[in-house]
């Protein structure tokens, strides 16, 4: 297989549980498999605790997984340590959601961009100037931007000094944990086409971590939904979309609220809560498996 | 036709020399459900906060213009601006309540969710704490809470951010008011939940005939549960209409460019691409 059919990332049976004092344990991810190929944009969606966020983490190595294999470019980066994980850094780079707390508040932007840059010795004195200036320019802020501080940009503009910052480096991998959550419907639009732009300009993958169905609708190329920890369903947009085959993703789906008031839709009067993913010393979750129902499409077998 | 139950006129609202609402007037009649939509920083929660006068009890507000004018249930309209706290407190809770995004800081973390539910039907209508008690069982079932008498008994820590929600709409509702305010009230849920909570919210209007007034920054919200719509925008109302006619037909740039930049699912149906958002007006902030 050439390398340009290997997958960017390659994730095979990834597991991490968090113990409690009292003994038990959040089984956060659960033998999670999935890939992330060159160019495209990754979907993983799912609610609260589902483990989409412990994944993300995993992934770019801020966890250490419990079971599993993470594959990066096709070296095995599940195990290494800091120093030699350093030369694979640059490959990948993480925005989360919220700006003002990645960014240092006594800090010149500009300083907070050129960062990676000086701790990855890619940069002189000389030519980090310009260098940052043009990282600024791309995200479509202006170089006079570089001299300011995170309180005098909006929440749009300081995600954008993050992208600027996780560019930097010149990333094959960007995951963004809820990146544009936070963000106000007009500035996320922005934000997200800006991320799109720049996919088309760099060849950028993404991992994209939201809780948002309508947003993965705009961006992602293909969708893994997530479950207690677990993967349920796992297809192009088109598979998820228009023949979302497991019961949670039809539920997810059905809860979103369209914004187009001739869509209204009376639903029924429910009050499940969401289960707990945590489990006593000696109990463990069903791992659950995955079938393909057609090219690409990957769904949980339910127990009728 | 339907009754006014609320008239807002001129309303201005002051944070020091910092103006958070201008010039903002609506009206609210039996039944209907007005959502207030804005972006961050529109005014949107000011104004919520306001009707009640908890603007000036909460942050250092100041209503520095205008009128809010109610009308007690079978009587006549008051002038909720100029009116003596003792008698706002006759108001609030009782004939208007408020839900809120948190559930969590709207409880008190050391009494049972029952017992805070119980109190604050007791303090309105003086009935004794049996009577009190029993109040809050039923608007625990009316809110649909599973197990309601075993829930009662509970704290909020041990109950998830959606049964929390049910409580306080328990609260809100207990006294039978004739507007409930709610600012936000499923912003910080899963979205499933999100769902519940407004089918529950709709059943239970139906089943009260209360008018609602929505604070959300989400159109999908908005398009599920609004009559009308109000869009703020930087302390200014931009736009009123019908919720058909704010979506199908909006007037002005502003209400355009908000749609615009919307995520619809299903808006998007074929397509094996992604897509940009079709922004109207400028790309760069």
């Amino acid at each position: 297989m050439s390398s340009l059919e290997t997958p960017l990332v390659e994730v095979r049976g990834l597991t991490k549980r968090f113990p409690l004092r009292d003994g038990r344990k959040v089984h956060a991810v659960e033998e999670v498999s999935l890939d992330v190929r060159r160019g495209e944009t990754l979907a993983v969606v799912g609610e609260s605790g589902c483990g989409k966020s412990t994944l993300a983490n995993l992934i770019i190595r801020l966890l250490d997984p419990d079971a599993g294999l993470i594959c990066l470019d096709g070296a095995d980066i599940t195990h290494l340590g800091p120093r030699a994980m350093r030369a694979h850094r640059r490959k990948m780079q993480i925005i989360f959601q919220d700006p003002f707390a990645s960014l240092d508040p006594r800090r010149p932007v500009g300083q907070a961009v050129a960062e990676p840059l000086i701790v990855h010795g890619l940069a002189n004195k000389s030519d980090q100037q310009d260098m940052v200036a043009g990282l600024f320019e791309r995200v479509s802020l202006t170089p006079t931007h570089m001299d300011q501080f995170p309180h005098q940009f909006s929440g749009g503009q300081r995600q954008r000094i993050c992208i600027a910052r996780a560019l930097a480096l010149k990333p094959e991998l960007v995951i963004a944990d809820e990146a544009v959550s936070a963000l106000d419907v007009s500035i996320q639009a922005q934000v997200i086409n800006l991320m799109m732009d720049l996919q088309a300009e760099l060849g950028l993958s993404y991992l994209f971590i939201t809780h948002d169905l309508a947003v993965v609708e705009r961006i992602a190329h293909r969708v893994a939904v997530m479950y207690l920890g677990q993967i349920v369903e796992l297809g192009t947009r088109r598979h998820i979309f228009e023949n979302p085959s497991h019961s949670y993703t039809r539920r997810l789906l059905d809860a979103v609220p369209v914004a187009d008031p001739a869509r209204r839709r009376e639903r029924p009067l429910l009050t499940d809560e969401i289960p707990s993913p945590i489990w006593a010393p000696d109990e463990s979750p069903d791992i659950v498996q995955l079938t393909e129902i057609e090219p690409g499409h990957l769904v949980a077998k339910e127990s009728p | 036709m339907a009754e006014l139950l609320l008239q807002v006129e001129g309303l201005t609202v002051n944070f020091g020399d910092f103006t958070a609402v201008e010039d903002v007037s609506f009206e609210l009649v039996e039944g209907e459900t007005l959502a207030i939509v804005g972006e961050s920083g529109s005014g949107k929660s000011v104004t919520a906060l306001s009707i009640m006068r908890l603007v000036e009890l909460s942050s250092r507000g100041r209503i520095t213009a205008g009128s809010i004018r109610f009308r007690i249930p079978g009587g006549e309209m008051v002038e909720l601006a100029g009116l003596a706290e003792a008698e706002l407190r006759e108001i609030r809770g009782n004939h208007i309540s408020m839900i809120f995004q948190e559930p969590l800081t709207s409880l008190n973390p050391v009494y049972t969710v029952g017992n805070q539910v119980a109190e604050a039907f007791r303090r309105h209508r003086g009935v004794s704490r049996s009577q009190a008690r029993l109040h809050a069982l039923e608007m625990f079932e009316r809110v649909r809470i599973p197990n309601a008498a075993t829930r009662l008994a509970e704290y909020p820590h041990q109950m998830s951010g959606g049964m929390r929600q049910r409580v306080m709409i328990a609260m809100a509702l207990s006294c039978d008011p004739t507007i409930l305010i709610a600012d936000e009230p499923t912003t910080a849920l899963d979205v499933t939940i999100q769902a519940q909570i407004l089918s529950l919210m709709r059943e239970l209007q139906r089943e009260t005939g209360a008018a609602v007034i929505m604070i959300t920054h989400d159109m999908g919200v908005v398009a599920e549960v609004a009559d009308r719509v109000v869009v703020m925008n930087q302390a200014h109302i931009v736009e009123t209409g019908s919720v058909a006619d704010v979506f199908h037909r909006p007037q002005e740039d502003y209400t355009k460019a908000l749609l615009a930049a919307v995520p619809r699912l299903g808006s998007m149906a074929g397509s094996d691409q992604p897509q940009r958002f079709p922004l109207v007006g400028t790309d760069t902030p």
